[in-house]
């Protein structure tokens, strides 16, 4: 049942925090391409909350193209700008999706300043 | 003429001394953060959403850059007569008659300087109560208005505050509008200039293309099927609910980041796609933070009808609508211990004037709410 799951993704990101393992971390990763919207964004929202540390792990994910455009999203959420020449190459994606997500991604990133 | 950008405000009672814009926007913040610490309006909010420090509805970092002493709760209202009296006494100025109460303005600055150092250095609710009677005198009708908001639910004299409030609501100056409207709303509702202003506004929202629904999405939903046309729940609304609804290609839409300037970005959007299609007073159909996005399009002017708000995270006040510009109904329709909003750590109900909440007899889940089927099962239209 999708609301057991949920439950350890909030205990994922507990531990995460307490401990610094970037298993616990990556567990919230993998939970980005889960199929139920709510464990979805559950985990996307986690991961934003988690900020810095959250960076590589979604860097990782971005070079490895998973989870896109979602990825994308998530970065820009984190508000850091050192992010922006890592999203630039995705605005000009052959996948219009990932593409416009990218744009979106450095608009909202912009007008963070 | 619009108030200009402040990008950092006067720390301590220094902005009382001051009559620029910076001065009076922080004297406007200072008075309305005063009144919320009274009301004890961060400690329930932690309370309802669980949340730390940083879900506090006026940030503790924020109090700090105001240089506002902490304050208690202080429920009830005190007799404001005899607090003036006192107050005036103490800096010579002339004590007007109880029976015939006109502001007068005082012009020196230097009383509301004495009186704003009292309060920074004591911190008591005294001397924030002292604090917002001066300032109902203060020359700027910002400052005079945001005093009266945060004084209504403190005082004795509710109708003198009241006074304020709807003189507030004819300025020229919209953030003066705002302020003065949306304090009504709370401090009498009933009021008949907030009927006058809602139909001023509606009578300019119907020079739009006038019936039409739209949905916006929420969260990372901005690829998500069920809100673009051809989608489930797109489609069961066009057919069985609203026939207006907005199918066209160019619908609105926006990043779906989790952020806050996404947020500010997808609303200042919003109000542009609204003004660029000659929508004005169309119904909207949110879900999530799609109705916070809203919220803070009618604080950008957004003139719209109806607001019907699936699952959305409570973020008051952060997020919270301008009333003034939502000329119908506003409707949250949500589950039970949504856990995406716990996530989010948002507030689960709303307990704002003007929305009508519904809990439908479910759990969990945050995009039930936009199920086809919920809808039939539930009679959500007889909602709405």
């Amino acid at each position: 049942m999708w609301v057991l799951k949920a439950i350890g993704l909030f205990l994922a990101a507990a531990v995460w925090r307490l401990t610094g393992s970037r298993r616990f971390g990556a567990l919230l990763i993998r939970a980005l391409s889960a199929k139920n919207e709510n464990l979805k964004n559950i985990a996307g929202i986690l991961i934003v909350r988690a900020g810095k540390s959250a960076e590589p792990l979604l860097q990782d994910a971005l070079h490895r193209r998973e989870n896109l455009p979602l990825t994308l999203s998530l970065l820009a959420d984190l508000g850091d700008r050192m992010v922006e020449k890592e999203i630039q190459p995705f605005s000009t994606d052959q996948d219009p999706k990932v593409a416009e997500a990218a744009r979106q991604a450095l608009r909202v990133l912009a007008s963070n300043r | 003429m619009p108030f200009q950008i402040v990008r950092e405000p006067i720390a301590g009672p220094l902005s009382f001394a001051r009559s620029d814009d910076a001065a009076i926007l922080t004297q406007a913040a200072v008075l309305l953060a005063i009144g919320a610490q009274l009301r004890g309006d961060n400690k329930r909010f932690r309370v309802a959403s669980g949340g730390p420090a940083a879900s506090a509805t006026i940030p503790d970092e924020e109090l700090k850059l105001l240089g506002l002493p902490p304050l208690g709760e202080s429920l009830g209202r005190i007799d404001s007569a005899h607090n003036r009296q006192l107050l005036f006494s103490r800096y010579k100025l002339p004590i007007p008659s109880p029976a015939v109460l006109t502001e007068t303005v005082i012009e020196d600055l230097n009383v509301f300087t004495g009186v704003a150092k009292t309060h920074f250095t004591e911190g008591s609710s005294k001397s924030a109560i002292d604090l917002m009677e001066i300032c109902l005198r203060h020359r700027n009708e910002l400052v005079r208005v945001s005093a009266a908001a945060a004084y209504s639910e403190h005082s004795s004299e509710l109708d003198r505050l009241i006074r304020i409030l709807d003189a507030g609501t004819h300025s020229t100056e919209n953030l003066v509008r705002s302020i003065a409207a949306t304090a009504l709303t709370f401090a009498a509702p009933d009021n008949a200039r907030l009927k006058e202003m809602q139909g001023i506004a509606r009578q300019s929202g119907a020079t739009g293309a006038g019936h039409t629904t739209m949905l916006i999405h929420g969260t990372w939903a901005q690829n998500s099927p069920w809100w673009q046309p051809g989608g489930d729940f797109h489609t069961y609304i066009l057919q069985s609910v609203r026939p207006d609804l907005y199918s066209k290609q160019d619908r609105f839409g926006w990043s779906g980041g989790y952020s806050d300037a996404a947020r500010a970005l997808a609303a200042s959007d919003l109000v542009t796609w609204v003004q660029n299609h000659k929508e004005q007073g169309l119904d909207l159909i949110t879900h999530s933070h799609g109705g916070n996005i809203v919220f803070l399009a009618t604080q950008n002017g957004l003139d719209m009808g109806e607001l019907i708000l699936l699952s959305c995270p409570v973020h008051v006040p952060k997020y919270q609508p301008d009333m003034a510009h939502i000329h119908k109904k506003v409707v949250s329709i949500r589950v039970h211990f949504d856990l995406v909003i716990l996530a989010d750590r948002g507030g689960q109900r709303f307990n704002f004037p003007g929305i009508t909440e519904n809990v439908l007899p479910i759990w969990f889940d945050h995009f039930a709410t936009h199920n086809p089927d919920v809808w039939r099962q539930h009679n959500v239209p007889a909602m709405i």
